[in-house]
């Protein structure tokens, strides 16, 4: 069959898409991407923004056995990056060739880096960066060298090379970035969102190699300053904690230190103190042999492990660091490198939930847990959460005859009872969940709630935040495969973007690419959506997205918190209230919502149900 | 106004125009039916503003005019009363309609002017044709279900018409699929024109449509704002949908690297078991088509996390190449609902790769075509 033989050719090139420049081409393949969604994924862009290209320069300095950085970049890396090392540099004769795609000599120099396999790989950052940048100058002298050289591209052309002087070590100096991707340029979100990726890449570098010295300045100020510690692992990475968080976090954070049953598998890190969560998550770092990765799924598993500890909203100040085999882990799924796939997700989520449990158990009973004004449950902390509304609020509907005053709430557990973990090690030993019992549907009111029987009572449930609940579930905590499914659309469709939402794009696009959303630039502002993700099932995204766009704005982009992406997402597809809902519908969804982890909340946080026990209607009506 | 009719012929009547009764609609009009006796007899209409029907019944005439009732009030009436023969009256001037029944039952329900009821727009001088019943239910059922739900772009939530000479092409497409119908009309347009009617009116016209030979005519109004069909004694009349239909001829596929060929509801009974498992994902459901000598057959797979995993096997004849796909499992059975109807015996899987757009038709018929874009997942290999 050649004419289909030739047409699967043809498709393996269509996921780059026609009017990709060519930088983005696939770089020369390090395994066969025979899987559309794997070539997909690996088509997109080295660099994207200026955070992207920092990290790029980082690594190959790191890769060169730097042991001291210095970074400095002017108007949140638009005018300039330049990064200075102290590493192995560059013959002179191969500066150029440095420059050439898919030249790479990462296989010859990885010796001298015991542990981890190289950063780079593809030979595609540099002929990437000078491709896009107005003037990239890259000075080195070799170790042992007796003197420097300097190669310099402008608008990607080369200028030649000529002697420079310079210590031994690499300079690379990259001035305006973005000149030759206008397009690009537009969608940049604003200097403050880009100089917190950039602030994010540089303190990720120092918390996976704190062995390294790294000084940054940005713009006019000098945020991150690490001087390496002396000692062992955990020293050096509590200082490192402390350069990139704060003293006080790193001195009274839980040291992590385990292994897989098998030994395949090791984690450290630093597990921080309940005081030191933050409002965001920012503060959660994940790194996998070395790299900084962005996975729902571990983070997960981070925050799940920490339920509990914290006050709801609150996210936990944590270092997590992987070491993998390198055959256990696949790097090249992201241009960015900044998702790996594990082989077995399964292992390091276990490991993780059981490093961090034991830790925080370990650190309440050297000193008193710090679990601020929730200390009661201290003796307790695997209740479950009780500043959840929908145990102490108890709202109830206006308008409809006489107001319903409850007596003492009710406890939840007592009303939608769920067996109740006994001790520590159950509750550990597996991701503990607040499902619902099974619920009977009876009907709807107000074309708002869907009202059900459960064991213990009436119960009404929001329609809409119960069908987001299910849908943002569906979203975050899909199966791995499924989190990578996509619904790619018949036909892209071309959305046009007023200012606002182009910026919101930018600041929150590598969320919702990890969500399964497929949109590309596509002139100024104008994006061209291919694909949604398979769990929203809308066929309207542009109406999807433009939603999303206006719920995020323009804010720094946290590329780990998919949540309020997410949130938008479920909102804008899922049932509105005052739509009218058949009973099967009705059914369905509580169905659902029964098998939701966390049923009783939409994900705004607001109850996505009401419960009236049976007792209170009964004392109601006389009866008890 | 003054009628004489059967009880058999109203209630029928009230059920046929029941269905464009706006009935939670805060204008009293809209849950009200219009009832109107002249010498053309006596007409029942029903509106909700999108579309309009108007139900000719059999009655006897004694003094034209007209009123409009509440529509569940009246329906209740007429389907509690047990005799044959129900006079209506309505005095000169008076909003209350007295109706009598053989058997003594005597009411009067409160009315308001017919002259507050909207308009049911005329079809002035335009365009029409003449389809067969079974012939137009038969197109309707391959390819409204395709068209969109969500009104993010209104031409898709309709169905596109397109009349060229003799042949007449249906298309719905919501983003994800698309399918496309023709058929040979009898009577030919005098130009090309295209039109899109919104899919709600069509699912109404198709619950009036029967399996037989009986002629629909297709009214198109002059300047393209209305369209009407009547079906025997019933027309209905639909705001047509404004703005341009995208082209689509160029989505559909015209080669492949796979094809299946099996019976419709043996792929569906096979799809049936695998959504259960299926629906609790995100709706993936994987097809492996073998085309091995000694094995032609699609497996069928699903999983459902936490709750477990499901594989199938149905045979069938595989031409080309082994290769799979992924589908929306929704999207699958709607269009499988279809091609194993009561006419389709086979139907034709066609595919070219797991990320290029899956084609199905109708064994023995070229008329029909759905063309369902796959989802990218990741496959294991096996
Ligand atoms: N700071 C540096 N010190 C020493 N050598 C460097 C430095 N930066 C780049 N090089 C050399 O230039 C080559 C090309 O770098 P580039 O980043 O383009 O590719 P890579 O790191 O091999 O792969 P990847 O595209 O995955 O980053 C490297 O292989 C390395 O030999
Ligand atoms: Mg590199
Ligand atoms: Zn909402």
């Amino acid at each position: 069959m050649s004419r289909a033989a030739g047409r699967a050719v043809r498709d393996a090139a269509e996921p780059g898409g026609q009017t990709r420049p060519p930088i983005r081409q696939p770089a020369r393949p390090i395994r066969e991407l025979a899987d559309p969604v794997a070539a997909q994924i690996a088509a997109g862009e080295v660099v994207e923004r200026p955070a992207a290209a920092l990290k790029e320069l980082i690594e190959n300095a790191a890769d060169a056995g730097a042991e001291r950085l210095q970074i400095e970049i002017a108007a949140a890396g638009r005018e300039r990056i330049a990064v200075h090392d102290d590493g192995c540099g560059i013959a002179e004769h191969e500066l150029a060739l440095a420059f050439r795609r898919h030249a790479t000599s990462k296989l010859e120099r990885v010796a001298d880096l015991s542990r981890l396999a190289s950063y780079g790989f593809r030979g595609e950052a540099l002929p990437a960066i000078a491709a896009a940048a107005g003037r990239v100058r890259m000075t080195s002298r070799p170790r042992g060298a007796a003197r420097a050289a300097r190669i310099e591209f402008e608008d990607g052309v080369s200028l030649g090379l000529r002697p420079a002087a310079r210590a031994e070590g690499t300079t690379v100096e990259v001035d305006d970035l973005f000149a030759n991707q206008p397009a690009r340029r537009a969608f940049l979100a604003g200097p403050r969102a880009e100089r917190a990726a950039i602030l994010r890449t540089a303190t990720d570098a120092v918390l996976a190699r704190p062995g390294a010295s790294l000084r940054l300045r940005l713009d006019a100020r000098s945020p991150l300053a690490h001087e390496p510690a002396a000692g062992d692992a955990e020293s050096q990475l509590r200082a490192a904690a402390a350069s990139v968080f704060n003293n006080r976090a790193a001195e009274r954070a839980a040291w992590l230190e385990r292994r897989s049953e098998d030994g395949a598998v090791a984690l450290d890190g630093l597990a921080g103190a309940s005081d030191d969560a933050r409002r965001t998550r920012d503060g959660l770092r994940l790194f996998v042999n070395g790299r900084p990765v962005h996975d729902r799924r571990l983070s997960f598993a981070v925050q799940e492990a920490y339920r509990g500890w914290l006050a709801a909203g609150a996210f936990p100040l944590c270092v997590v660091r992987l070491t993998v085999p390198a055959e256990a882990v696949d790097v090249n799924i992201h241009p960015a490198k900044t998702e790996v796939k594990l082989r077995d997700p399964g292992a390091a989520f276990g490991l993780i939930q059981r490093a961090i449990r034991e830790a925080l158990a370990r650190e309440s009973y050297r000193s008193p847990p710090r679990l601020g004004a929730r200390s009661h449950e201290a003796e307790q902390p695997d209740l479950p959460d009780q500043a959840e509304p929908g145990s102490t609020t108890r709202p109830v509907f206006d308008g409809t005859g006489p107001r319903v005053a409850l007596p003492t709430p009710v406890p939840r557990a007592a009303v939608l009872a769920e067996p109740r973990l006994g001790g520590w090690e159950q509750a550990s030993s597996a991701v503990r969940d607040e499902r619902l019992p099974p619920l009977r549907m009876v009907g709807q009111l107000h074309r708002t709630f869907i009202i059900a029987e459960g064991p213990a009572g009436l119960v009404l449930v929001d329609q809409h935040g119960a069908h987001e609940r299910v849908v943002y579930e569906r979203l975050l905590a899909a199966p791995e495969d499924a989190a990578r499914a996509l619904q790619p659309l018949l036909e892209p469709v071309l959305i046009n973007l007023d200012a606002a939402e182009a910026a919101s794009w930018s600041a929150a696009r590598e969320r919702l690419d990890g969500l399964g959303f497929r949109v590309e630039p596509f002139g100024e502002r104008t994006l061209r959506v291919r694909a949604v993700p398979a769990a929203l099932q809308t066929a309207d995204a542009e109406r999807l997205l433009r939603g999303v766009l206006a719920d995020l704005g323009d804010e720094p982009a946290e590329p780990e918190r998919f949540d309020r992406a997410a949130a938008s997402a479920a909102c804008h597809v899922s049932v509105r209230r005052g739509a009218v809902l058949d009973p099967p519908a009705m059914a369905a969804l509580l169905r659902d919502l029964e098998r939701c982890r966390q049923p009783h909340t939409c994900p705004h946080g607001r109850p996505t149900l009401v419960e009236i026990a049976a007792d209170d209607v009964l004392r109601r009506f006389g009866r008890k | 106004m003054r009628i004489q009719t059967s009880q058999a012929a109203l209630q029928h009547g009230l059920g046929v125009v029941a269905r464009a009764v706006a009935a939670r609609h805060s204008l009293d009009q809209l849950r009200h039916v219009h009832l109107e006796a002249d010498d053309d007899g006596v007409r029942l209409t029903a509106t909700d503003t999108e579309i309009a029907m108007i139900c000719s019944i059999d009655a006897v005439v004694s003094e034209p005019g007209a009123i409009t009732i509440p529509h569940r009030f009246i329906n209740d009436l007429v389907s509690a009363l047990s005799s044959s023969e129900i006079t209506i009256d309505v005095a000169d001037n008076s909003l209350v309609a007295q109706i009598r029944a053989s058997d003594a039952n005597e009411s009067s329900i409160n009315g308001m002017s017919p002259t507050t009821y909207p308009n049911i727009p005329g079809i002035g001088d335009g365009d029409w044709i003449k389809i067969v019943a079974r012939d137009l239910r038969d197109a309707l059922r391959h390819v409204v279900f395709a068209a969109a739900t969500d009104d993010g772009r209104p031409v898709l939530t309709g169905v596109h018409f397109r009349f060229d000479g003799d042949k007449m092409t249906l298309a719905a497409a919501d983003g994800f699929r698309l399918a496309v119908y023709d058929m040979n009309v009898a009577t030919e347009l005098s130009e090309r024109l295209e039109i899109t009617v919104p899919a709600r009116a069509l699912t109404e016209l198709e619950r009036l449509l029967t399996d037989d030979d009986a002629a629909v005519e297709m009214y198109i109004h002059a300047d393209r704002t209305y369209v009407r069909f009547h079906v025997r004694a019933v027309q209905m009349t639909a705001q047509l949908i404004q703005g341009n239909y995208p082209s689509y001829d160029q989505l559909i596929p015209s080669e492949y690297q796979t094809r299946a060929i099996l019976p419709g509801s043996v792929l569906q009974g096979g799809v049936r078991s695998a959504a259960v498992f299926a629906r609790e994902s995100s709706g993936i459901i994987r097809l492996i088509f073998s085309g091995e000598s000694d094995d032609q057959s699609i497996t069928l797979t699903a999983r459902a996390e936490e709750l477990g995993n499901h594989r199938g096997r149905v045979d069938a004849a595989i031409e080309g190449e082994n290769s799979r796909i992924a589908y929306n499992v929704r999207y699958l059975q709607d269009v499988l609902q279809v091609a194993s109807g009561p006419a389709v015996s086979e139907i034709a899987m066609e595919t070219s790769g797991p990320s290029n757009p899956g084609v199905f038709r109708v064994v023995g018929r070229d008329n029909y075509v759905h063309v369902l874009m796959p989802m990218f997942v990741q496959w294991e290999d096996a």
